[in-house]
């Protein structure tokens, strides 16, 4: 949602006041996993029913996730620069829950809860009409309880220990914009994220898995471009079409997963081709003044599926959408699908 | 065009493995799960034969090894399910120990009846799949003391599986066998049948055991749902006695620790006449 905030401030009709405030909200769920683990806990001991219920769930991850992201921004005087005119402070509070099982015949159930606060401070681009890049560079920190539930084998047999903790988190974070057209009527968008953080999670290890990592160091990167031409149809007489191609861990056009996901899913700089490759098309109906403008798009990003739809009302926008998203819990790195909504306001 | 340059330069940079090895492994991995939990255990051995061989080691023979078990119908939980729940009504079932309870297993229950059960779930041990997964399982993890315990448990469970269903055939035998004038009669073209099953029995135990040794009560709860330490504890001192005085005395201490007075009494017969059979094999 970031991303589309700051794509947002591009195409505002007049430039914003210098001090600014926006925030986002957002909400994906596949299914509650923690479900599925009380109805196993409530059979402990039970063999016959915990098999009932787990028997058709192996390789079905699943997800669900919330946060509220909220920046204010007010130009400094430190330096004289339009591109880093503005301080940043925001602040995040986000929620994750997901889980899996696995392999029929080596059974083993993964499942994570985590909710962070998250505290950021930095520079960002002064919204001006003629200007074509943007950028928001931040330094962040945050933390949160975690709690977490690991079983393999015959481990399922016994009440499956709950094991919890403090999820604490630092780093930084650079988002880059820029929209430059060729002629009259051809537009390249391209979204630039480059975000490391180190977390580090005071949560036990389970008894069978002593080495699981407490800490760990997440790079993620991600390149998105829209690839437009411009036309004129009987739905807007701007209308923008073309390509949309992303690169980058959970490459999913416009969609914002928690931060703390980076640390349940132990994400890796390069997961693999078809995990960091997304391509499909993308329709724009933009109104001449450029608001209200509605965009669709589709495609197959990260091996899956998605789609999803962008409305911009005023200064608010939002989108609703759908995508298979890659859990990375086990070996077999299933996908599980989302449906994704979310909201936000830009003043 | 300055941006395809950007591009382009990042997806090949993102293309680059870490190292090829790494690369194929994870793959490899990747597929092999996903095909497990599809249960899509045909597709997994075709998938693994075909790139690595039929021998493959390590890791990847724990992963084939996998596969053949399901194929072979075995999915541990499931197992272990089907155990606890209510019996089948079988010829085998009427035939052994018909005493034993028939439904859902709840509470305490006698051990022979718990090996009633999961004898009567287990595939023959000489299923070609199953088979293969036993070997398959032991060849990838040679030495119990160096591997997890979860594996431990895995392959002791398929061995104590194995080791169940050769006692319950050769038990059932011992039943079908003729007497004529007190003496006991056999079809010979048994007799090699009769020594392979012996022999891999001793094999199947001595497997179960070493894994049992290193994955405390598991095997035995992970088998049946029930804390069965007794089970190994038994078979240990038995497999010990089989070493030293034979298999028609192994049977004679079997007896003694499994059978109650009055299964002595309703199975002794049948019994005499293996112990006779086993002699015969000069066991």
């Amino acid at each position: 949602m970031r991303f589309a905030l700051l794509f947002f401030y591009a195409l505002l009709p007049m430039p914003s006041l210098a001090a600014g405030f926006d925030f986002s909200i957002g909400y994906g769920q596949s299914r509650d996993f923690w479900q599925t683990v009380q109805a196993v806990q409530d059979r402990t001991g039970n063999l016959g029913e915990i098999q009932s219920v787990i028997k058709d769930k192996y390789g079905k991850p699943d997800l669900v996730y919330s946060y509220l992201d909220a920046a204010y921004t007010y130009p400094h005087e430190a330096f004289d620069s339009s591109f880093l005119g503005l301080v940043v402070v925001g602040t995040r509070a986000e929620a994750l829950a997901g889980g899996e099982i696995s392999n029929p015949i080596s059974p083993q159930i993964e499942a994570y809860a985590n909710s962070v606060g998250i505290f950021s401070f930095g520079l960002r681009s002064m919204p001006e009409p003629t200007a074509n890049s943007y950028i928001d560079a931040r330094l962040m920190a945050g933390l949160g309880p975690e709690k977490k539930l690991y079983a393999q084998g015959a481990e399922f047999i016994d009440a499956i220990p709950v094991r919890s903790g403090t999820l604490i988190l630092g780093g930084g974070e650079i988002v880059f914009l820029n929209r430059s057209s060729y002629g009259e009527d051809f537009w390249i968008t391209t979204d630039i994220l480059l975000r490391g953080i180190y977390f580090h999670s005071s949560t036990p290890p389970p008894k069978s898995r002593p080495k699981e990592e407490k800490s760990h160091v997440a790079w993620r990167w991600k390149l998105q471009n829209e690839w437009l031409k411009q036309t004129d149809t009987f739905l807007s007489s701007r209308t923008r079409f073309g390509i949309l191609s992303v690169v980058g861990q959970n490459p999913q056009p416009f969609l914002t997963l928690p931060v703390s996901w980076d640390y349940q899913q132990k994400i890796e700089l390069y997961p693999g081709l078809r995990s960091i490759s997304g391509i499909g098309g993308i329709i724009r109906f933009l109104s001449e003044s450029a608001t209200p403008n509605v965009a669709l798009y589709g495609g197959y990003f990260g091996g899956a599926f998605g789609a999803g739809v962008d409305l911009q009302l005023g200064s608010v926008l939002l989108n609703a959408s759908t995508y298979g998203i890659e859990n990375r819990l086990t070996p077999a790195r299933e996908k599980t699908r989302i449906w994704n909504a979310s909201l936000g306001v830009a003043l | 065009m300055r941006y395809l340059i950007l591009f382009l330069p990042l997806l090949f940079l993102a293309c680059a493995p870490e190292s090829v090895d790494r690369y194929h492994t994870g793959e490899n991995e990747e597929e092999i799960v996903s095909l497990l939990n599809e249960r899509e255990y045909g597709k997994a051995i075709w998938l693994i034969e075909n790139r690595e061989g039929r021998d493959p080691k390590g890791e990847t023979a724990f992963l084939l090894a996998q596969a053949y078990l399901g194929r072979a119908g075995i999915e541990p939980l499931a197992f272990a399910a089907r155990v606890t729940e209510e019996g089948p009504d079988s010829a085998a079932a009427r035939t052994l120990f018909p005493n034993c309870p028939k439904g859902r297993i709840t509470g305490k229950v006698e051990m022979k009846c718990l090996l009633k059960r999961v004898y009567l779930h287990a595939p023959p041990a000489d299923e070609g799949d199953f088979a293969r997964a036993r070997e398959l399982f032991r060849k990838s993890y040679p030495n119990p003391a160096v591997a997890p315990e979860w594996v431990n448990t895995l392959i002791g469970m398929v061995d104590t599986i194995s080791l169940v269903r050769r006692a319950g055939d050769l038990f059932l035998y011992s039943k079908g066998i003729k007497t004529a004038g007190g003496k006991v009669q056999f079809n010979p073209a048994d007799v090699k049948w009769l020594s392979q099953q012996g022999k891999e029995s001793l094999r199947d135990a001595e497997q179960a055991l070493a894994r049992a040794n290193h994955s405390g009560e598991k095997v035995s709860r992970f088998l049946s749902g029930v804390k069965a330490n007794e089970w190994f504890e038994r078979v240990e001192g038995t497999m010990e006695f089989a070493k030293t005085v034979g298999l028609s005395r192994f049977l004679d201490f079997v007896r003694e620790n499994l059978l109650k007075a009055s299964d002595e009494i309703r199975y002794g017969e049948a019994l005499d006449r293996l112990k006779a059979t086993l002699e015969l094999l000069g066991q």
